[in-house]
């Protein structure tokens, strides 16, 4: 049985063996909805890193991920017609990263609060995707 | 005030107080440190080596910028390393490291250790406080993160060797004309220099710079260069003909662990998405791609001289910070010298044609293994080097049994 809360990824002592559940985590995949695939990756540092693919993250998703932090934007477009903006969402225990017109949002939760940062962002994706 | 960092494109590299700087991850810094560590043991003592080397070229910078505490605090955070805060007198004093990169790397690569791994960290302390109070200094690093300290602290108190001579800005190569290979793609390599300038590629708040999905400092290249090259010195020195080898082998599969680890994290990160794999239209503007960004990095010029899909790859690198480093520092060489280059370069190759990068795959040590086992490897060698006298040096990757 799940463990409360972690709906989409299953639960399990913190550490096993010297082996963190972020690590075992890592490959895991869920559905979000119909639209949004997401996978557990290996992080670099102390977080959970977690991949969400859907066809198509327009603008108008991207501003209801506005809402979950500071939004940076890199105007790449502007270089070059080719290149997509970069968008990057810095939010209270979430980073988010991702291009207007991509298919991939990359999260990074981290610190106290992030269960609830990772609950949040997969509440909003359901409903903008 | 903001850190005089400068861009000198005509170098393809950054400087900072007289010292150039690359841009490195955490893969690469700590796989090199575990190897030296691992490979010296017995032979001689690399803590000492790592130590002073980030000392000489520290010591070097800070002078030249003539750097207070509280900018030497702001440099290492600016670069990467984590959070540093030193309380100096003239005669004692302590330093403080809150989210050490090479603590969190080690944890995160390695595992708890037993004894602390900031050996980096602890040489720029040194250099910190010869800066503030004059005079040499050696900091010990007596708690660590990565063996299960709250953070990681140093004693800081006068003695040790001085600062020794780094080489600075190095033996600043004149740049020929590109290959006409280089621009054969549809990838505008000029665009990705300028959208990575505009990245935020300095430390957070807790001194730390996350781009390219990886965990990156703006690292000395004359602490790469000093380590490297005075590893391989003292392993021939110390250890034989044979021990020199097996250094270089291991500098060549840092390289490896670099491409794969930081190329590959670049291929699956949000920038690559945005910024290089729109332009893309084949596996090989990939490769393209990739130089584009390594460009960006301070590593020097990287063209693509030519290009065989799945068979080989001709890199001609222009001022590598290897071969400028080890000029100012060592002279002439008889044997290549760009070893970082070299593994870099087949394991680009190995990342496009055995790994198939463009699925996503986890970059695990497994994986790792797997592609750097394969049947069909790319292996690299450096044909001509500037080292040896060459106007640019030049790398050829080619897959085993083609």
């Amino acid at each position: 049985m799940p463990h409360h809360g972690r709906e989409g990824l299953p639960g399990g002592r913190r550490e096993v063996g010297g082996v963190t559940r972020r690590d075992r985590l890592a490959g895991h995949r869920y559905s979000v909805n119909a639209s949004v695939q997401a996978e557990v990756r290996r992080s670099c540092r102390d977080e959970l890193k977690i991949i969400y693919e859907a066809p198509c993250f327009d603008q108008a998703a991207w501003d209801k991920l506005f809402v979950l932090g500071e939004v940076k934007v890199l105007r790449a477009s502007q270089l070059n017609p080719k290149m997509k903006d970069l968008y990057r969402v810095y939010g209270d225990s979430l980073r988010l990263e991702g291009a207007l017109g991509g298919q991939l949002l990359l999260a990074f939760f981290a610190r106290k609060g992030k269960l609830a940062a990772r609950h949040l962002l997969e509440a909003v994706l359901r409903t903008s995707l | 005030m903001p850190l005089p960092i400068e861009v000198d494109m005509s170098h393809y590299l950054a400087r900072l107080g007289g010292e150039p700087h690359v841009f490195h991850c955490h893969h690469y810094n700590c796989f090199l440190q575990q190897s030296i560590i691992n490979t010296s043991a017995g032979v001689f003592d690399a803590r000492t080596l790592l130590i002073q080397a980030a000392t000489d070229v520290v010591a070097a910078q800070l002078k030249t910028l003539k750097a207070d505490a509280a900018m030497a605090q702001e440099i290492f955070s600016v670069l990467g390393f984590g959070k540093l805060e030193l309380a100096l007198t003239k005669t004692s004093g302590t330093a403080t490291v809150k989210a050490s990169h090479y603590a969190l790397a080690w944890l995160s690569k390695f595992g708890k250790v037993k004894a602390p791994v900031c050996f980096f960290p602890a040489g720029f302390v040194a250099a910190a406080a010869g800066a503030v109070h004059g005079g040499n200094w050696q900091a010990v690093e007596t708690e660590c993160l990565a063996s299960g300290g709250s953070a990681c602290r140093f004693e800081v108190k006068p003695g040790g060797k001085a600062p020794g001579t780094s080489p600075g800005m190095g033996a600043l190569a004149d740049f020929g004309p590109r290959p006409p290979a280089a621009t054969k793609t549809s990838v505008d390599d000029m665009a990705i220099i300028q959208a990575c300038a505009g990245l935020p590629l300095a430390g957070d708040k807790e001194g730390n710079v996350h781009a390219f999905g990886v965990s990156l400092t703006r690292h000395y290249s004359n602490y790469y260069n000093l380590i490297s090259y005075k590893f391989d010195h003292l392993m021939a020195s110390m250890g034989g003909e044979a021990a020199a080898i097996a250094a270089r082998i291991l500098l060549v599969e840092a390289g490896h662990v670099c491409a794969f680890h930081t190329f590959g994290g670049i291929m699956e990160s949000a920038e690559w998405e945005a910024l290089i794999k729109p332009q893309c239209n084949t596996l090989e503007d990939w490769a393209y791609g990739m130089v584009a960004v390594v460009n960006a990095l301070g590593w020097g010029r990287w063209s693509i001289a030519a290009l065989e899909p799945a068979s080989r790859i001709e890199m001609v690198i222009d001022g590598s910070y290897e071969s400028n480093g080890y000029i100012a520092a060592f002279g002439k060489s008889e044997i290549p010298r760009c070893h970082l280059a070299t593994g870099a370069t087949a394991g680009l190759m190995n990342l496009l044609y055995n790994a198939d990068i463009t699925k996503r795959p986890q970059l695990t040590p497994e994986f790792y293994d797997q592609t750097f086992r394969s049947p069909g490897l790319f292996v690299a060698r450096e044909v001509e080097c500037r080292t040896m006298g060459a106007k640019a040096c030049r790398v050829v990757a080619e897959k085993l049994g083609a």
